[in-house]
C-alpha cells in the first residue's frame, strides 16, 4: 500500500501574471496559483513542522512573503518550487530564531525516542500520522527531514529538491541516504515485517 | 577488504545514477551480500515512508491565508518610495533645525545658552585641535552673564 503523493502540477506560465501592473489582478492571479499548489505546500509544511498549527502558520508566512516578492518572480521558475523554497527558508529562520530545538546529528539520535514499545507493526498501515513512521520523521534533523519530505513523501525528483533546498544534487543524495539509514534503525521491526510480507 | 557502497545505494535505488555508475553498483551488488541486504533495507524504508497517507489542510486555511494577503495588499497602497522620501525630508528638516546658527540676543545681557552654544559649535568644527582649547580659554568670559561670579563683582 503506497500513498506516494502525486507529482506537483505542471508548470504554470506566470511570468506575465506576476508582472501585471494592476495590483488587484496580480493578487487574484497569485491566489489562483496558491490555491493550485495549496495541498502540496501544506503537506511539505506539515512534514517540516510536525503539527497542524505550526504548518498552517508557516505556510501562511511563506505565502505572504511570496506575495510581497511576486513582482520579482523570475521567468522559467516553477511557482511550486519557488513557494517551497521560500517556505523552507522561513522554516530555517524560525529554527534559528526560536532556538527551541536542539541541533544534533543523526548519529546522536537514539531510536528509543522513536520507537513505541507497545506499538505493533500493524499501526504503520493504520495511520502513520500518529505512528512510528512520522515519529521517526520528526526525530530527523531539519535538513534530513526536508529532503525525505520532498523526495520520499512528496515524490519530487532530486533536482527539484536541490533547487528548493539550494544545495547540490549530490548533497540531496547523501542526506537522503543518511536519513534512510537512520530510519532503517529506528523502524527496524517494521522494516523486517515489511520484508517478511507481513505489512 | 571489501569497500561497501554508501550513498550510491540510494542513488541506485532511486535510479538517479548515470549508466556507468549504475553498472558499477550492480557489479558490486552481485558480489557483496552485505550491500544487497542494505539495499533491500533501504527499499523497505522507502516503502514505509510511502505508506504515509496524504495530509489535508483545514478547509478554511486557504481562505484565511488569502485574507491576510489582502491585508498585505492594503498596506502596500502607500508606496514605499513615498514613505522613504517623507522620512528623508523629515530627517533633513530636523538637521537644518539643529544647524541654524543662533544669532546673539539683541539685549546687552548675553544668555548663558548662547555662550556655551558658540563654544560647542566651535569645538565641533575643530575637534581634537589645540585651537579649540585655546579659543575656549582665551575668550572673554561673559561676566555679565554670571554676575554672581567673584570676577564680575570686582568690575
Amino acid at each position: 500500500m503506497e500513498h506516494i503523493q502525486a507529482p506537483l502540477a505542471s508548470p504554470v506560465s506566470v511570468t506575465e501574471l506576476a508582472q501585471a501592473s494592476d495590483p488587484t489582478a496580480a493578487q487574484e492571479r497569485f491566489a489562483e496559483l496558491l490555491a493550485a499548489h495549496w495541498d502540496h505546500a501544506y503537506r511539505f509544511a506539515y512534514y517540516l513542522t510536525g503539527n497542524a498549527h505550526d504548518s498552517e502558520d508557516l505556510l501562511q508566512q511563506a505565502a505572504e512573503e511570496a506575495f510581497r516578492a511576486f513582482h520579482r518572480f523570475q521567468p522559467g521558475t516553477r511557482f511550486d518550487r519557488w513557494l517551497f523554497r521560500i517556505m523552507h527558508n522561513s522554516f530555517v529562520d524560525r529554527l534559528r530564531r526560536e532556538r527551541r530545538r536542539k541541533i544534533f546529528s543523526l548519529d546522536d539520535v537514539s531510536g528509543t525516542a522513536v520507537m513505541d514499545p507497545t506499538a505493533g507493526p500493524s499501526e504503520v498501515a493504520e495511520g502513520a500520522l500518529d505512528g512510528p513512521v512520522l515519529r521517526a520523521l520528526r526525530a530527523l534533523p531539519p535538513d534530513a527531514r526536508a529532503v525525505v519530505a520532498l523526495v520520499d513523501l512528496q515524490g519530487l525528483p532530486y533536482d527539484a529538491a536541490a533547487e528548493i533546498l539550494r544545495c547540490p544534487i549530490g548533497t540531496v543524495r547523501s542526506r537522503l541516504h543518511r536519513a534512510r539509514l537512520a530510519l532503517r534503525e529506528w523502524l527496524r521491526p517494521y522494516v523486517d515485517a515489511l520484508q517478511r510480507g507481513e505489512l | 577488504m571489501i569497500l561497501h557502497l554508501s550513498h550510491e545505494l540510494t542513488g541506485y535505488l532511486d535510479g538517479t545514477l548515470t549508466a556507468e555508475e549504475a553498472s558499477g553498483v550492480a557489479a558490486h551488488l552481485a558480489e557483496c551480500t552485505e550491500c544487497r541486504v542494505a539495499l533491500d533495507d533501504l527499499r523497505a524504508v522507502r516503502s514505509l515512508l510511502r505508506t504515509v497517507p496524504p495530509i489535508l489542510p483545514h478547509p478554511a486555511a486557504l481562505s484565511r491565508t488569502l485574507s491576510r494577503i489582502a491585508l498585505v495588499e492594503t498596506r502596500r497602497t502607500v508606496p514605499r518610495w513615498l514613505i522613504a522620501v517623507a522620512t528623508m525630508a523629515a530627517g533633513i528638516g530636523l538637521l537644518l533645525q539643529l544647524r541654524v546658527p543662533t544669532a546673539p540676543p539683541q539685549s546687552t545681557r548675553v544668555s548663558p545658552l548662547w555662550y556655551f552654544q558658540q563654544q560647542a559649535e566651535f569645538a565641533a568644527a575643530h575637534p581634537m585641535a589645540d585651537v579649540t582649547l585655546t579659543s575656549y580659554l582665551s575668550s572673554a568670559l561673559p561676566y555679565e552673564t554670571f554676575p554672581e561670579w567673584p570676577a564680575a563683582q570686582k568690575r
